[in-house]
């Protein structure tokens, strides 16, 4: 079965290393990582992901910011994105519910089990 | 005090003393003028020492004395007389009788002139003081009232009448219970008002209208000059307004002390409210660093967990305690977060036991655990109450837990509601007083009982303080009551512990219902 490409975006190297690490290790995913908000779209367009895992708060831009970039691109608009991010509020990331702008979110520290499981579900 | 009564007074007058003296000396010039009175020196000294107790005598007032020695003198004269005219010797010269008689008549005659004069003068004088005491007690503003030991009224003041609604005229000859409630007074024994002798009361007397007022009455026997009680003597002082005033700072003291005791209690929360805040504040800025490093750890627990060979047991279950550890860290840090930002959530009106039963039910697999029984007093037709049940939830599951704990060989968890009227100062401007006036509102408590081993009061104080626990390392975050304090200040609520006397925790929260919603 054909790789799924995954794009993760988070200024913590840490995090799209180990989340690489991990998502690559089940087997199913082929993951590019991007520490640089302001890169995201560049690296988007050069990656062609199935999904972009999008962290909400970074240095240079945020992830909302990116979203509606993305949502911009005619080549990347109907990529799923799953927001992943420290803040904790519900207000604080303006959600509403489980997703923010439309776009679900997991709030870190998330076991990456659920994280594949947020994945498949929006590939599906 | 008792007055005793100094008129009509005696006393010697000095010119009395100098007329005495004066006496002495007309018979002694005029034995030194008549030589041959001498050899009568017996006859000299008796009138010598008759003169001047007649003078005193009479200037004193005592007249049988007075009246003794004018006759002494007068029988000692005319016998003196008698022997001269009947040709015997004559023992005194015709002269010294001349002269003797002559005395007699001047002393008498300056003795009587004097005593006029001095009756006059005296009359006048008592007579001008007397009306100046009588119009000095008319303008008083202090009513004085003086009645006979019948307790009749033999003089009121102006002041005193005016006071109570009468004239003067007609008060003369009342009984002095005309200004008191109960009426008529009795007359009082002489015994019992010399033993009275003066006293002071605060009392209230009757207009004439009916009406009433606060006096201050000051009274005092009034004894003759023998001692005996002959009256008695009141002073009447309208205390109305020192009444009103005396209130007034009463009432004035006891809203300061309430509002100092709410200002105390308001800075207390202030100084809660700014600490908790504080932490909060730190907390969310803390999280945020933590929660990036704890994804790494779990990720790479997880990553490290998928390459394990079967067969290496320990590893797995140090990986599953590390996977623990970061829930666990995650755990506080949430606590942190819930207690920095407890502001999103909607109040709603909700009934308290459902809530109540509810959280009951989350924790009663750890009750029954730990052979905690349950006593439930829930009031039925509680009103309800604006709050948020998923927060109140929490706030009682952490309570219920926290008993639970405190009771781990076992007890009894009781759990009460009930509701009571709310009762507000209002003041009413037709009313000296203020009422207590009952209000739409009611106040709903829940009380929560347990028969553990109770707060030490050194650390009653600190239990809402943010990571204090008294918990084992790792039972507790220490944020529990925090963030339920928080709740429950949120809600308009209180909290309060308090050691029950037999033992235990009671824990009470109020919350404020509008009955009228």
């Amino acid at each position: 079965m054909e790789k799924r490409r995954i794009l993760v975006v988070d200024d913590e190297a840490i995090i799209t290393r180990t989340l690489k690490l991990y998502l690559e290790g089940t087997g199913s995913y082929e993951v590019r990582t991007e520490n640089e908000g302001s890169h995201a779209l560049q690296a988007a367009r050069e990656f062609n992901p199935d999904l972009i895992m999008l962290d909400l708060v970074m240095p240079d831009t945020d992830g909302a910011t990116l979203a509606s970039e993305f949502r911009g691109d005619s080549k990347l608009q109907n990529i799923p994105i799953i927001f992943l991010t420290a803040l904790v509020s519900k207000q604080e990331v303006g959600a509403q519910g489980k997703e923010i702008g439309g776009h679900p979110f997991l709030a870190k520290p998330v076991d990456p089990e659920k994280v594949v499981e947020c994945i498949e579900e929006q590939l599906q | 005090m008792t007055t005793r009564s100094s008129y009509p007074a005696k006393s010697v007058p000095p010119r009395a003393l100098a007329l005495s003296v004066a006496s002495l000396a007309v018979p002694v010039v005029a034995a030194l003028a008549f030589p041959g009175s001498l050899g009568e020196l017996g006859v000299m000294l008796w009138l010598l020492a008759l003169v001047p107790a007649f003078l005193l005598a009479y200037y004193r007032g005592w007249w049988g004395v007075t009246l003794a020695c004018g006759v002494g003198m007068a029988v000692l004269a005319l016998t003196q007389s008698v022997a001269g005219i009947l040709g015997r010797q004559i023992q005194e010269g015709p002269l010294f009788f001349a002269v003797v008689v002559i005395y007699i008549g001047i002393a008498l005659g300056i003795g009587w002139l004097t005593d006029r004069l001095s009756v006059a003068t005296g009359r006048k004088q008592i007579e001008e003081i007397r009306l100046r005491l009588v119009k000095a007690l008319e303008t008083m503003q202090l009513g004085v009232t003086i009645t006979d030991t019948n307790r009749k009224i033999i003089f009121s003041n102006p002041a005193e009448a005016r006071n109570h609604g009468y004239t003067v005229g007609e008060l003369v000859g009342k009984n002095v219970g005309i200004f008191a409630p109960s009426g008529k007074l009795k007359p009082l024994e002489k015994e019992e008002l010399k033993a009275l002798s003066s006293w002071k009361r605060e009392s209230i007397n009757v207009r004439k209208d009916g009406s009433t007022f606060p006096v201050q009455l000051t009274s005092d026997v009034v004894l003759s000059a023998s001692g005996d009680p002959i009256g008695i003597v009141t002073t009447c002082e309208d205390i109305t307004e020192r009444k009103e005033r005396q209130k007034q700072l009463e009432r004035a003291t006891r809203e300061l002390r309430k509002s100092h005791g709410d200002l105390q209690a308001t800075q207390m929360r202030l100084i809660e409210a700014e600490k908790l805040e504080s932490v909060g504040r730190l907390a969310a800025g803390v999280a945020h660093e933590v929660k990036n490093p704890l994804m790494v750890i779990l990720t790479g627990v997880k990553i490290l967990t998928q390459h394990l060979q079967d067969g290496s047991g320990d590893i797995r279950v140090l990986l599953d305690d590390m996977t623990d550890a970061v829930a666990r860290a995650d755990a506080v840090i949430c606590g942190l977060l819930d207690f920095a930002r407890p502001h999103d959530f909607e109040l709603v009106p909700e009934d308290l036991n459902t809530i109540v039963e509810q959280s009951l039910s989350l924790v009663k697999h750890e009750m029954d655990k730990s052979h905690v029984t349950l006593a439930k007093e829930l009031a039925p037709d509680l009103p309800k109450v604006n709050l948020n049940a998923f927060k109140i939830q929490q706030v009682l599951i952490n309570l219920f837990t926290n008993a639970v704990h405190a009771m781990p060989e076992g007890g009894e968890l009781t759990v009460r509601s009930y509701s009571r009227p709310v009762r507000q100062l209002a003041s009413n401007p037709n009313s000296v007083e203020r009422e207590n006036l009952l209000t739409s509102e009611s106040d709903v408590i829940l009380e929560v009982d347990d028969t553990g081993t109770g707060i030490p009061e050194d650390k009653l104080a600190k239990i809402f303080d943010p990571f204090f626990t008294t918990k084992p390392t790792g039972k507790g975050t220490g944020l529990g009551l925090s963030v339920s304090w928080q709740i429950v200040e949120m809600h308009g609520a209180s909290i309060e512990f308090k050691n029950r006397d037999e033992g235990g925790v009671t824990v009470t929260i109020i919350f404020r219902s509008d009955a009228g919603e």
